[in-house]
């Protein structure tokens, strides 16, 4: 055993004996690991955050189709909803997405009765928007800022629909634990979303909230209630589609590995780039390698003991590019706020995010990071010592 | 009794995109134990090679190489790496790890063999000292002159309390005050019963040999 430590201790020292090639190897895998640690820590926050966005929701959501496509759901459809037994309350939202001000800010808008708006949502300055089609609205903090208004400034014109041209008000300002709520979400009543985007009738999605114990037999109960025609209209009717909060549970994580899926992708292509590169690093300085490695066979070390030393150098350099790779990649985050990354996987996000991104750097990326890491340098490093160390010390020596 | 070393019939041919170069051609040697033999001849002759061969370092292209009888060229490695431990080599450029202070490059063959670092400290203090380089542990070996270099090297070479010494021209390069006290060292080692085998173009110590093999 300390013929074993002795030997590691020098694969130690060897790192610290050749600056140049452990610094190049450094280097590389440093390049190569910082954005794949930060991407999946973006990715990885963006995922909690839409599973709490999922957990404040309702337990059902009804939506519609005609075609087979996305369509809004009547409003007469909600009266069958209520009728459900289990049923507890059921409301409309409607969700759209807008350009606000001279700049056409991008904003989504959430049309909700007023005591539905999510309890996230913390006031800052101002009130509640009132019931009705009262054009009142009540922005994320960050927004507000990036539109540069303040409580009781009016956004001109807010929409033109059938009615006329309308401005709106800003009657509140809230801040939010979710950091993408603060930079992008107008809250408003439902009526005057309805007005705003000129659909008088429909909502996007229907909530429903049931009574403990019914959930099941409330979602078979809507899943077998009729399509709906809008009243008033030549349209043909809408199919209603049922989806639970498990459902939404089940999707996230499908939605969210597509992204990393893709962004995993890239960053293999950027990886098999960076491989032959890892590799020339490692093995740099491979006649100085070699004539070591044959220096120490001539005095009596042994092939494996040689390699060994190879493996401790590997294993060293790989542990501190993978632990300088999670740090720069927690800078990166924290620091700079995900400058650059974040908008692989928000589009919209820029190069600079207005808001703060979210993140989480979980041990298994991290992980597979150093395991990575240690496959390619220890290729790189055993490579070339094993070429050195299986050769006859006089030829290597010569 | 086997002799300590023995060559039989050895060849050794080198491969190049020039042709094969024919370092050794049917030498036959024997070295008994506590013999001091000197390989003497013209450069290019093979001096080297044979060294090679006698320290495990090389294997023959045919023929014969045994070290206490037993066969050399086809050993396994880790047999051979054994058999390396019991000999002190001393290289003629002297090569070493040049970061790496002078206390670690004497000591470094016994890391593989659990010697204790305190103990290796000690350990190359006195040989550093045996071989007149003294109050220099911590240096660096590119801060060494030619003929500290070879005595550092010769150190090295005692380190492991080797049964057998193998120096390829020791002496070259030396000035000659540096070169007498490196063969006072040799004539100490084999006077304290060590086999020796150099090989020299140096009188001196082709004079000091007990036998010696002419090549070429």
């Amino acid at each position: 055993m300390r013929k074993l430590v002795a030997i590691a201790r020098t694969g130690l020292v060897a790192v610290l004996l050749h600056p140049l090639r452990s610094g190049a190897t450094l280097f590389c895998l440093v390049a190569v690991l910082t954005p794949y640690v930060a991407g999946v820590g973006v990715a990885r926050g963006l995922a909690d955050a839409a599973e709490t966005s999922v957990r404040m929701g309702a337990d059902v959501y009804v939506t519609g189709v005609r075609f087979g496509r996305p369509a809004p759901v009547p409003l007469t459809l909600l009266d069958a909803v209520r009728g459900v037994p289990g049923v507890r309350e059921a409301f409309p939202r409607i969700v759209g997405e807008i350009a606000l001000g001279s700049d056409h800010v991008p904003a989504v808008v959430v049309g909700i009765p007023a005591d539905r708006v999510p309890s996230a949502a913390r006031f800052v300055d101002g009130r509640m928007f009132a019931s009705g089609a009262g054009n009142e609205l009540v922005l994320g903090a960050k927004l507000a800022r990036k539109l540069s208004v303040e409580v009781g400034a009016r956004i001109p014109p807010f929409y033109r629909n059938r009615s006329g041209e309308r401005v709106s008000k800003v009657v509140g300002i809230f801040r939010a634990d979710l950091p993408l709520w603060e930079a992008n979400l107008v809250f408003c009543s439902f009526e005057t979303a309805a007005q705003l985007f000129d659909q008088e009738g429909f909502a996007t999605s229907l909530l429903v909230r049931c009574e403990p114990g019914y959930r099941d037999s409330v979602v078979a109960a809507l899943r077998r209630l009729p399509a709906v025609a809008p009243s008033g209209t030549e349209a043909g009717p809408v199919t209603p589609i049922v989806t639970t909060r498990d459902d939404l549970r089940a999707l996230l994580p499908r939605g969210m590995a597509h992204l990393e899926g893709i962004f995993q992708v890239h960053f293999v292509l950027a990886f098999a780039v960076g491989i032959p590169l890892l590799m020339v690093a490692a093995g740099l300085g491979l006649s100085g390698r070699r004539r070591e490695a044959a220096l120490l066979k001539a005095t009596g070390w042994m092939t494996d003991e040689v390699l060994l030393q190879g493996l401790v150098e590997s294993l060293v350099l790989a542990l501190v590019g993978a632990s300088t790779a999670v740090l720069l990649a927690w800078a990166w985050l924290d620091v700079f706020n995900a400058r650059g990354i974040a908008g692989i996987f928000l589009p919209g996000a820029g190069w600079a995010p207005a808001f703060r991104v979210p993140f989480r750097l979980a041990p298994v990326p991290a992980l597979l990071g150093f395991a990575v890491s240690f496959a390619i340098v220890s290729t790189g490093t055993l490579y070339s010592t094993w070429r050195a160390a299986t050769a006859e010390p006089a030829m290597a020596l010569r | 009794m086997n002799p300590l070393f023995e060559a039989r019939d050895v060849r050794r041919v080198f491969r190049s995109a020039a042709g094969d170069v024919r370092a050794l051609d049917g030498v036959s040697v024997a070295v008994p134990r506590g013999a001091f033999l000197a390989i003497t001849g013209p450069s290019g002759k093979g001096k080297t090679t044979l060294l090679a061969l006698l320290g495990a370092l090389d294997r023959p292209t045919s023929g014969l190489v045994l070290f206490d009888g037993e066969d050399l060229g086809g050993a396994s490695e880790p047999h051979r790496a054994r058999v390396r431990r019991r000999l002190g080599i001393v290289f003629q450029a002297s090569p070493m790890i040049e970061r790496l202070p002078l206390w670690e490059n004497v000591t470094y063959p016994l890391v593989p063999r659990g010697v204790r670092t305190r103990e290796r400290r000690r350990l190359a203090a006195a040989l550093l000292e045996r071989v007149g380089i003294t109050g220099r542990d911590a240096a660096r070996p590119e801060e060494l002159s030619g003929g500290e270099r070879q005595r550092l090297g010769i150190a090295r070479a005692l380190a492991g309390k080797p049964e057998a010494i193998l120096a390829d021209e020791p002496t070259s390069d030396l000035d000659r005050a540096t070169a007498e006290a490196v063969v006072g060292l040799f004539r100490e080692l084999h006077a304290a019963g060590r086999t020796v085998v150099v090989a020299t173009h140096d009188p001196v110590l082709e004079a000091m040999a007990t036998d010696t093999l002419r090549l070429g």
